[in-house]
């Protein structure tokens, strides 16, 4: 994948030089979302960077005029990879916001006004379609069920997920992830001390390593 | 035009670079079902796009180019389309049609008058087509320019002009009678060439793509052509000899066969193998009682023919007990020793190829071909893509081993084929002992009686072999039968009731003469039909020995026959 | 039981027959089931009337019998909790249709669904086609590219004479009922989810 157009980089990606390196991290966070059991925070700049070069690519190859060479076949089962890739991530994502809209966009607020690490979990596209698509939920519900409720019962609670029993098996992929702290069973107050080596297995809840898996310094398996 | 080798060049490649869909027309065969699966692996490797479409009959071919007339495609047709001129097809200008088809004669057309039309051909086999040349046979459009000047100059000239015209005239009717003399000859009979996949092994070989399935899908092809009795025994020894030798030995890891050691691989070998259909798969008792040589050796179809095949039995010195169990249950050397007896006692030379998978039987190309040709041809009720997907999925089976599949290859080969040929046994024994076949003139006539399956009668494994062991059959009861063909009409049943299907074999002289098979009834069936357009033939096979004639008209169309090859 | 509760059954079995009827048919959509809904709401109707009268009685400081006003209210929580997960299985498959079939839904899955529930459909269909239409520049189509590619081309068979197709290279394909054809695996995809074309190996 050398010929690849050079792309623009979105400011935010300014650490992010390279195509491949767009691409690895893309894969990175499409495993991590597929294994991780909540949503993760939102990737869609790199979607759109890899859609651009997607379309780049399509519109390279068809200026080819001998279509039957390698070279060609070769870019486009790449092309068809990303574009399963990237489908399946926004495809993933999605299932996760439909399985319980109103808590996403709850935590999605939380977490961006959260005043020492703001985190966007949805992006802008991903919260209109959570809002829009709570709103059709909530009016099947209330015209089939709801609406017949007396007063009383017409309020349904929320369920909030619990992610804290969750296990994972997650690597290390940075240096510096350094100690990771994990509830000891034994006694509920302690907590146990766990040293992340670099590339090391861990089977370990999901809360421990959450902030490391959103900043892919470890990868889900 | 005729496509003489370097098919790579002229042939792949132009396919490959060319920007239209291609459209694979494929003849439900074994043969074209083995060609078809080496060219669908080389396009797959190449990301080609295609369609496939099966035929059966003419009118499907016609049908297709109808309503595809306006899109540019590249035709590849296999195993059928060189015998009738494709001119009439109106292919449209913008597309190309490739005929790999092992039909013999190519139509004249085909060959010299359509460039659309391309015939692969081996260049081996060149001489034995024996085309006219060109001048003889295609006129020029170009030499009527004299017609302007009519009616004009003097009388001289205008005498002069009717005169040349005249002399022109008489010319043009002796070039005509004298294209028409060749013509004849050329058309007289019909016959098999090498089947199509060898063309493409070969193809694939050219470009390294040549594979242990590849090799093996060959082998049943060629095999199935020898199993159908479309090429003789000599020519397929030939070919194993001359174009399958380079591959023999690629796929045959001879330090495994020689440690007999037993892996999980695919190996493909090449050995002797008595020609006695599926008794791997039977008992010897009921194989050789269906086989064409023990049966008239031992006349079984009489009363004694039982104590006959059992008196042979002990002067072989082969137990009943180990004919009647199932080959296989027989141990090594029990069977290693009763095969070479047999081998003896049929003085045979055939050789065949075999797979061994892993721990799985060894399978022979040629049992796996007979499966592969009933499964196809049978049953009727079933569309032409499920037969040939069937087909398809027995022979990838035996190759690969998966089970359900494999248990599928065993049950075609347990039941359809053992029937067929019991079957087949059925109609020659009654033939025999009620004196149904007549000496009418020139040919022998059997005219069956009894009913048999549909599915039997449309399959031309059937037709072939049980029209050839009847006429053996038949001149074995008394000499002199060998000089005369023998014409074979089934009643069909069911939908198409009041129809007959006619067939016929070569005298028995003629097809120890001749190691191309090549026989002339198609062309006598073809004179009847061209004598009295009223007799109701239908002659869409591309086998043009295997016609369907009304019943009614029986009695004209046996004496137009013997007209037909009296006036030969 | 109270006197006058003549029903021998226990007071959910509507409620669970709903829930029941969705785990028996887990590959089709049943036809939404009206009548027992609204026997389910006529029961936490008919337990809310009774709580009411109890709780009347009470606050009139008449003789009162407090013992089943809890377990009337959990029967009735139990019951809209059935609704609500019947309703709720419902809309799961109504979306995953949406992923199968496009915009369009098949005529039986129509007949099968009450109002609320196609306009549901639509609505879903039309946030989700939004949200494909505000991805990259031109869009994604999700629908696409459901399967990791191990190939470019796919064989397949047609099984129903659909006619002329033009793949995205611009080769032009005739489609006839039994054809096998080998083509780009993306632009044949739509069309085998739609069973005009199926899957061979």
């Amino acid at each position: 994948m050398t010929d690849e157009p050079t792309i623009d980089m979105d400011d935010d990606y300014d650490d992010i030089t390279t195509p491949e390196e767009v691409l690895r991290k893309m894969t990175l966070m499409w495993q991590n979302e597929l294994c991780a059991p909540c949503l993760l925070p939102s990737q869609m700049e790199l979607v759109d960077i890899l859609l651009d070069q997607i379309q780049g690519m399509e519109d390279d190859i068809s200026r080819q005029r001998d279509k039957m060479q390698l070279r060609i076949s070769l870019h486009r089962s790449e092309l068809q990879r990303i574009s399963f890739l990237t489908s399946d991530y926004v495809r993933c994502r999605l299932r996760k916001i439909e399985a319980n809209p109103n808590n996403v966009i709850e935590e999605h607020n939380l977490r961006k006004n959260d005043v020492t690490n703001p985190i966007e979990l949805l992006s802008e596209t991903e919260l209109k379609f959570a809002e829009e698509y709570a709103l059709a939920e909530a009016e099947l519900f209330e015209k089939t069920v709801i609406e017949f409720m007396p007063v009383a019962l017409k309020k349904i609670p929320v369920p909030k997920p619990d992610h804290k029993n969750d296990m994972v098996y997650a690597k290390v992929l940075d240096d510096d992830v350094g100690n990771v702290t994990v509830t000891d069973w034994r006694d509920l107050n302690a907590e146990l001390v766990l040293e992340m080596e670099k590339s090391s297995c861990h089977l370990i809840p999901f809360e421990s390593v959450k902030p490391y898996v959103e900043e892919g310094k470890m990868q889900l398996l | 035009m005729i496509l003489e080798d370097n098919f790579r060049q002229d042939f792949y490649n132009k396919i490959k670079k060319d920007d239209k869909s291609l459209v694979l027309i494929v003849s439900v065969d074994s043969d074209a079902l083995c060609t078809t699966m080496i060219l669908t692996h080389l396009l797959k490797c190449d990301d080609i796009p295609f369609t496939i479409l099966t035929v059966e009959k003419w009118s499907e071919v016609e049908k297709i180019f109808e309503t595809k007339r306006e899109l540019r495609c590249n035709y590849i047709l296999i195993n059928c389309g060189a015998t009738r001129s494709l001119s009439r097809l109106q292919i449209s200008p913008d597309s190309t049609a490739y005929v790999l088809d092992s039909h013999r004669p190519f139509h004249i057309e085909n060959v010299y008058a359509n460039e659309k039309v391309h015939l692969l051909v081996n260049n081996s086999e060149m001489s034995e087509l024996q085309l006219p040349d060109v001048e003889k046979v295609i006129q020029e459009d170009s030499d009527d320019d004299e017609d302007n000047e009519e009616n004009r100059g003097s009388y001289e000239q205008q005498m002069e002009n009717i005169r040349r015209k005249a002399i022109k005239r008489e010319e043009m009717q002796a070039w005509e009678r004298q294209r028409q003399r060749t013509l004849w000859k050329y058309y007289e009979s019909t016959w098999f060439s090498t089947p199509s996949c060898v063309t493409l092994l070969e193809l694939a070989a050219e470009m390294n793509r040549v594979s242990a399935e590849i090799m093996w899908y060959t082998a049943v092809g060629l095999n199935s052509a020898m199993v159908d009795k479309l090429i003789s025994i000599e020519m397929y020894t030939q070919i194993c000899v001359d174009r399958m030798r380079p591959f023999v030995h690629r796929f045959l890891p001879k330090n495994i066969i020689n440690q007999g050691k037993v892996d999980d691989l695919l190996h493909i070998t090449f050995g002797r193998e008595l020609p006695l259909a599926i008794y791997s798969h039977w008992d010897l008792y009921n194989s050789m009682w269906h086989n064409e040589y023990f049966s008239i050796k031992t006349k079984n179809w009489t009363q004694k023919g039982d104590t006959n095949i059992r008196h042979l039995l002990t002067q072989l010195g082969v137990t009943l007990h180990e004919t009647t169990q199932k080959f296989e249950s027989l141990s090594t050397e029990q069977r290693i020793h009763v095969v070479d007896l047999l081998e003896k006692e049929m003085d045979s030379a055939f050789a065949t190829f075999f797979a061994t998978l892993g721990y799985s039987g060894k399978l022979s190309a040629c049992d796996v071909a007979r499966a592969v040709t009933v499964r196809l041809e049978m049953p009727r009720s079933e569309t032409l893509m499920d037969r040939y997907r069937a087909g398809q999925a027995i022979l990838r089976s035996s190759i690969t081993g998966e089970r359900q599949e494999r248990t599928n290859l065993t049950h075609t080969i347990s039941s359809n084929c053992q029937r067929t040929l019991q079957v087949s046994w059925k109609s020659v024994s009654a033939a025999i002992n009620m004196s149904e076949i007549i000496a009418n003139g020139p040919y022998y006539l059997f005219s069956c009686t009894t009913s048999i399956d549909e599915d039997m009668i449309d399959s031309r494994h059937f037709l072939y072999n049980t029209t050839g062991f009847m006429l053996r059959a038949f001149a074995s009861m008394r000499k002199g039968r060998t000089s005369k063909p023998l014409i074979a009409m089934f009643p069909l049943t069911g939908e198409s009731a009041g129809w007959l299907v006619v067939t016929g074999v070569m005298p028995i002289a003629t097809i120890y003469e001749d190691s191309l098979l090549k026989t002339c009834i198609g062309r006598a069936f073809e004179r009847v039909k061209k004598t009295n357009s009223s007799i109701r033939i239908i002659d869409d096979s591309f086998n043009p020995d295997i016609i369907r004639l009304k019943s009614e008209d029986r009695t004209r169309f046996i004496d137009l026959l013997r007209h037909a090859f009296e006036g030969d | 039981m109270n006197s006058n509760d003549q029903s021998r059954g226990g007071v959910a079995d509507k409620a669970l027959q709903l829930v029941l009827e969705m785990k028996r048919n887990p590959d089709m959509m049943p036809p939404y089931n009206t009548d027992l809904m609204r026997q389910c709401q006529q029961k936490i109707d008919e337990l809310f009337q009774k709580n009411a009268a109890e709780v009347q009685k009470i606050s009139a400081g008449l003789p009162h019998d407090p013992t089943l006003l809890h377990p009337r209210l959990g029967a009735m929580i139990h019951i809209r909790r059935c609704m609500l997960a019947y309703i709720n299985e419902r809309k799961n498959r109504i979306r995953s249709y949406r992923w199968r079939y496009g915009g369009a839904l098949p005529v039986s899955v129509r007949n099968a669904l009450c109002d609320a529930e196609i306009q549901f459909f639509n609505e879903y269909s039309g946030t989700l086609a939004r949200f494909q239409q505000g991805l990259g520049e031109g869009g994604v189509n999700l629908l696409l590219h459901t399967a990791p590619p191990k190939t470019l081309f796919v064989q397949v068979r047609s099984l129903e004479d659909f006619g002329e197709f033009e793949t995205m290279d611009g080769n032009l394909v005739q489609l006839t009922k039994d054809s096998l054809h080998s083509l780009p695996r993306q632009d044949c995809e739509m069309l085998i989810r739609q069973g005009v074309l199926e899957l061979v190996h």
